[in-house]
């Protein structure tokens, strides 16, 4: 039936003189029976297809730009995650170097020992050691319990033989309550000379030094004060004697409530608050912590690492097989090292964790984004199949269509002499189809 | 501290033997020195011969524990007591010239509603300043001083059975006291009177009625620590 249509369509465009011809500019000028050809409604899915294979290219542009667009974030957080491991790296190769050299001095003795005849105990019996005790925080380890104590029983003794020094003179002034709060606060003043000074001794602030002298000096007038004031101004009722007091005809010894206050301004102010150099002192303090520039933390690893791996050498004691206690001791050296190390490279894991996290996440992302897009291209690629295929049905009929046309002509032997029709190549089919 | 103001001339000697001697008798006896949360109670008390008990007191007290010297001494201090004692025989010196005061004398019965007027639980001094002679209507001692075995009648007689029933009371709840009587030979009155006798008489109706603790005295330096 086909071959009957593309003869009659021949045979009409023969006749009618719709022969397919190139023009000037190199455009195909279809003849009718091309056309009826090429727009049948089986050739429709090529344009179909075509539209599908753009939008699909635009998709995959689209997912390609995003996936580009991670790009920054993953090099930033590749840069920190390299800084966070930097950080700690340091202290990791030292802590190695350290146990390297414990295992070097072991492998060592146990080589000399062993050209001496001495033969190490088996692995067992070193399993029986007692687990190496952790390393204690820098800061506790810093003040010892015996240093704590120490300074509590200079500060008490302190606090008592002054109060005690001082209890006559200041009593007659004060009530208990009063002589309570009198001595916290020489007992707070000493002990911020004492800390303080300890600070000082750290880090060498002027501030701190300017802290201490007027500490001192509060102190020293929560000492010297009392005792001068009660030699320069003596409390007026302590020289009053019973039988003053009860002379009926004595106008000369006046009342003691009704006594105007004979001393200066200070001397009252001082004796009611004696508490204020304390106070003073303290709050000193405080501004001084509160204001003051504190000195630069040294790096993490420092809380668990010693300041330089100066490794501490080894003491025996007396009168005790040295070999084994040398032995025992490398062995508590490598062992205590490598839960250092242990310690740091968890550190390390757990400060590029939130990195590793992130990038985990965009690779995912990055990992759906690139399975759509592979799905994609293969849509493409078989809409392009689908097109290709389409495409060579057309050609197989437009050739038989020209076969009958050029049937058709050779029987119109003036028509043949004069028309001389162009055939179509893909491309020609391709611009039709607007393919690309 | 009862003053007997019912002779004008004995009233002088009584103020000029507080003047004189009251600041050594209480540094002596200290019996005003008081600790923390103690008090002392000063009550003047006047011997008259009216019935009534005209009494004034002033107390000194240290308030709490733990206060500085300083401030226990102004607590303490007797300023106010003295003052009292100042105004009280000012204003005696005025009953002396009071005839209706000084006419008779009625010493035993202030001596009881002076003490029953105290508080049992309390340490109770009671100076007595006066020639202890009894002057009134059941006891005239100018004429006759009773005899030791006749005190239990004259306490009956002379003492009011209210007063006395008073003080049993207050005996019954714990109330004791130290008599001191600083008894005055009143060198200017012209009945002369025999100390001895007289000490003798009220030392028996003392003790006849349950206070033991007497001392006589003839003026406060004397006193006995």
């Amino acid at each position: 039936m086909k071959d009957l249509h593309n003869y009659t369509s021949a045979l009409r465009d023969v006749g009618l003189d719709s022969t397919p011809v190139r023009i000037e500019n190199g455009e195909y000028r279809w003849s009718n029976g091309q056309l009826e050809i090429l727009n049948q409604p089986e050739f429709n899915g090529i344009r179909v297809n075509q539209l599908k294979i753009s939008q699909t290219e635009d998709s995959v542009r689209d997912i390609s730009g995003e996936i580009l667009a991670y790009e920054t974030p993953i090099r930033a957080l590749e840069k920190e995650g390299e800084k966070l491991l930097e950080k700690d790296q340091d202290a990791i190769n030292d802590q190695q170097i350290q146990i390297d050299h414990y295992k070097s001095l072991l492998n060592q003795l146990d080589r000399d020992m062993l050209i001496r005849g001495y033969i190490p105990p088996e692995e067992s019996e070193q399993e029986n050691l007692p687990p190496p005790e952790p390393p204690k925080n820098k800061k506790l380890s810093k003040v010892s319990l015996r240093e704590i104590m120490g300074f509590l029983a200079i500060w008490v003794v302190g606090e008592v033989f002054m109060t005690y020094v001082q209890w006559n003179t200041l009593r007659d002034g004060k009530g208990i309550e009063d002589m309570i709060v009198r001595s916290i606060s020489l007992g707070v003043v000493l002990f911020l000379i004492h800390l303080v000074g300890r600070m000082f001794k750290r880090d060498r602030r002027p501030v701190q030094l300017v802290f201490l002298v007027f500490s001192f000096i509060m102190l020293f007038i929560m000492l010297l004060a009392p005792l001068y004031l009660k030699e320069a101004y003596p409390l007026i009722n302590e020289t009053v004697q019973t039988t003053d007091q009860w002379a009926l005809d004595s106008s000369a010894v006046p009342e003691v409530t009704d006594i105007a206050d004979p001393y200066p301004f200070w001397v009252t102010f001082y004796r009611n608050n004696d508490m204020l150099p304390g106070i003073f002192v303290f709050l000193f303090f405080v501004i001084m912590q509160t204001f003051g520039r504190k000195p630069q933390k040294q790096a993490v690893a420092d809380e668990v690492m010693p300041d330089k791996p100066v490794l501490p050498e080894f003491r025996p004691s007396e009168g005790k097989n040295q070999i084994e206690e040398r032995r025992q001791y490398y062995q508590q050296q490598i062992a205590q090292g490598e839960q250092r190390l242990r310690k740091l490279s968890r550190r390390q894991s757990d400060a590029v964790a939130p990195n590793t996290e992130r990038l985990q996440e965009i690779l995912g992302e990055l990992t759906t984004r690139q399975e759509k897009m592979i799905s994609l291209k293969r849509q493409k690629d078989d809409l392009f199949a689908r097109n290709d295929q389409l495409l060579r049905n057309l050609e197989m009929q437009l050739n038989r269509y020209r076969t009958e046309f050029m049937n058709v002509l050779k029987n119109d032997h003036v028509k043949a002499m004069v028309v001389q029709p162009e055939w179509p190549g893909r491309h020609d089919l391709m611009d039709y189809f607007n393919l690309y | 501290m009862l003053i007997d103001v019912t002779d004008e001339n004995l009233f002088v000697e009584i103020e000029s033997d507080l003047s004189d001697n009251l600041p050594v008798f209480m540094e002596k006896t200290g019996l005003a020195e008081i600790s923390p949360c103690e008090s002392f109670t000063l009550t003047l008390v006047p011997i008259t011969a009216r019935e009534g008990l005209d009494a004034t007191s002033k107390t000194i007290a240290i308030s709490r524990k733990g206060q500085s010297y300083q401030a226990e001494r102004q607590q303490a201090s007797p300023a106010p007591l003295v003052q009292l004692l100042k105004t009280q025989l000012t204003s005696y010196s005025g009953l002396t010239q009071d005839q209706s005061v000084t006419s008779g004398s009625n010493i035993a019965n202030v001596m009881l509603k002076a003490l029953t007027r105290s508080s049992p639980g309390s340490e109770i001094t009671l100076i007595v300043f006066s020639d202890m002679i009894e002057n009134n209507e059941y006891l005239n001692m100018y004429r006759n001083i009773p005899g030791e075995d006749q005190a239990e009648a004259v306490v009956n007689q002379l003492i009011d059975p209210v007063v006395m029933e008073a003080f049993k009371s207050r005996q019954q709840q714990g109330l004791d006291a130290s008599i001191l009587i600083v008894c005055k030979e009143n060198q200017l009155t012209r009945v002369s009177t025999n100390t001895r006798d007289i000490r003798t008489f009220w030392s028996s109706l003392l003790n006849e009625i349950g206070l033991e603790h007497v001392q006589f005295v003839d003026n406060l330096s004397n006193i006995n620590q």
